[in-house]
């Protein structure tokens, strides 16, 4: 028995010229981890590799502590909710979890238990009997969600669930996803490439670039992670030409501009907590009417563009 | 859960998918073309038992040339090339892929349903031609014996064709077109060679079968037939060698 839902070793997948995943080294432990990386990154990659739709030309891949690839006992263990549509149009969503189901070996009854379970559980059960090709983007994904828990799998990857769903829907997908793990107690492995949401999911996160990991584990660690990098801190409000002067002479400022007709000004510093510290004497001494002030650094984004090294 | 349990359920789960890719492969826009042909077959064969000569043999040549030699094989080609590729265009083979049906077990579940949609194809056709033709000259007995001869070559064929064009969808893109050659050139021309070049189609060998089924037609002349045994033998061990080559390299195959 492992203690990883995932393991990777040493894991490359190249398709042609293309590298998908480099070398990636990961383990993902029980509970809900995301896997976040801007689209191209190899997220889908990982998860085909960890269906046994591909095989890696490198390393290896362990799913519940074995080899996915032509494996249909760790297959069967598995939920997958790909990020493409592979829905079937022309049939009703009930024909269609029917037909799914018993792919997975699920009798009338039973399938019929789990059918109205599902459904239930996703927020599907009211509109199964239409035909498929009436759905709303976030309807197909309910779908492909109860489809994917229909056979009540150990382990669940999503692959960018919420991608096309409206706000609404949105919310309500990441707490049914939270949900899966609290009440549920499945392993889920989520990716998305919109940070905000991982967050609001998981604090167990995975950041994925050009194939490979360039962090993970608890987002706070991750974000200290940034300290090192500067930091930008929007001011608004009246009279900040003053407090602008002062920022300039301070060392750990790197650079200031001015928005919105100098009632907000961007600070970059390297220093953040240094900052904080003497943000209230300057105001104090300047008279600059503030009332706001926060860090634009202060999401998962920035602290992924940090570690990327990429534009902010 | 006990192994035979398990054992049902994996057997429940290539009987879903054996009827999902049969019901696909028949409701589909390719499947009109049946319908073409059940049309074209019907007037061929209407008009020539309105011409002479006209009778039992008549009847038997136009089947076994129409259907057996060339829109069996070409049904099969055309559905065949299909059955799996279109499941990867659109990504619905996900679905089975992610299921606990072994590759092995998913690559025989498109087999069966290739068999059956050839089958379901060919049996329209022929039973058109055959309804065309003898509705008009006389349907007895004789006729009926002329049938059922001609639909257990094509139960032999669609088997035999199947395990081909599966396996070509495969191992080659473009599998339409190495079909029509194959149809065409290979069947078509080798496969009426004299000698023994003929001995690599499949054609010879149903031919053959049929020589032995058979009453009535050119077909009861066919003078290098094999034995019925060694086209028996022949046939499966052809459809065991291409099946085991198909599963192998389905397994190998990667869904990016």
């Amino acid at each position: 028995m492992t203690d990883f839902v995932l393991e990777a070793n040493n894991l490359s997948k190249w398709y042609g010229d293309v590298i998908g995943i480099n070398s990636l080294n990961l383990k993902i432990p029980e509970g809900i981890t995301g896997i976040v990386g801007p689209n191209g990154a190899g997220k889908s990659t990982i998860f085909k590799l960890a269906t046994g739709m591909i095989k890696p030309n490198k390393g290896e891949i362990k799913v519940l502590g074995e080899n996915p690839w032509l494996n249909d006992k760790i297959i069967g263990r598995i939920g997958f909710c790909p990020d493409y549509e592979n829905l079937a149009d022309y049939s009703t969503g009930s024909r269609f979890l029917h037909y799914i189901g018993s792919l997975h070996g699920l009798k009338k009854e039973e399938l019929d238990e789990s059918i109205a379970r599902t459904s239930r559980l996703v927020g599907a059960d009211d509109f199964l009997n239409r035909k498929i090709e009436t759905y709303s983007k976030g309807m197909r994904q309910r779908l492909k969600l109860a489809a994917t828990l229909l056979h009540d799998p150990d382990v669940l990857f999503l692959d960018e669930p919420l991608s096309g769903a409206d706000p609404q829907a949105r919310k309500d997908l990441i707490e049914l996803i939270k949900n899966l793990h609290i009440e549920r107690k499945h392993d889920v492995l989520v990716s998305s490439h919109v940070l905000s949401e991982i967050e609001r999911m998981t604090n167990d996160i995975v950041l994925i670039h050009k194939g490979r990991v360039i962090a993970s584990g608890d987002i706070s660690e991750i974000r200290s992670l940034i300290d090192e990098h500067p930091h930008r801190i929007v001011i608004e409000g009246g009279k900040i030409d003053d407090l602008a002067k002062y920022l300039l002479d301070l060392k750990y400022v790197v650079s200031l501009s001015f928005e919105d007709n100098k009632r907000r000004l961007i600070v970059e510093v390297e220093k953040a907590d240094n900052f904080f510290k003497d943000i209230p004497s300057l105001i104090n001494r300047t008279g600059a009417d503030i009332f706001e002030m926060y860090s634009k650094d202060d999401n998962l984004q920035a602290v992924f563009n940090y570690l990327v090294g990429g534009k902010r | 859960m006990t192994e035979d349990v398990k054992f049902g359920e994996k057997f429940f789960a290539l009987f879903s998918m054996i009827k999902a890719s049969t019901r696909r492969g028949i409701i589909n826009k390719k499947f009109l073309m049946v319908i073409f042909v059940v049309i074209f077959i019907s007037v061929i064969m209407g008009y020539a038992a309105n011409q002479e000569p006209r009778g039992l043999d008549e009847g038997s040549d136009f089947l076994d040339f129409l259907v057996i030699s060339f829109f069996l094989p070409l049904m099969t080609m055309i559905f065949g090339s299909s059955i799996i590729s279109d499941e990867i265009e659109d990504k619905s083979i996900t679905h089975v892929l992610i299921s606990p049906l072994s590759r092995s077990k998913v690559y025989i579940a498109y087999f069966i349903s290739l068999i059956l949609i050839s089958i379901i194809a060919t049996l329209l056709i022929i039973t058109s031609g055959f309804l065309a033709y003898f509705g008009i000259i006389g349907l007895n007995l004789d006729a009926f014996y002329i049938y059922l001869n001609m639909v257990s070559l094509v139960l032999i064929g669609s088997v035999v064709y199947s395990s081909l064009f599966i396996l070509i969808s495969l191992l080659i893109e473009k599998t339409l077109y190495f079909g029509l050659f194959y149809v065409f050139i290979w069947e078509g021309f080798v496969g009426s060679l004299p000698g023994k070049v003929k001995l690599v189609s499949v054609r010879h060998y149903i031919r053959s079968i049929g020589k032995e089924l058979m009453d009535y037609g050119s077909i009861t002349r066919y003078g290098e037939a094999s034995s019925l045994l060694s086209s028996i033998q022949v046939l499966s061990i052809l459809v065991m060698i291409l099946l085991i080559l198909g599963i192998f390299l389905f397994r190998r195959k990667e869904f990016p």
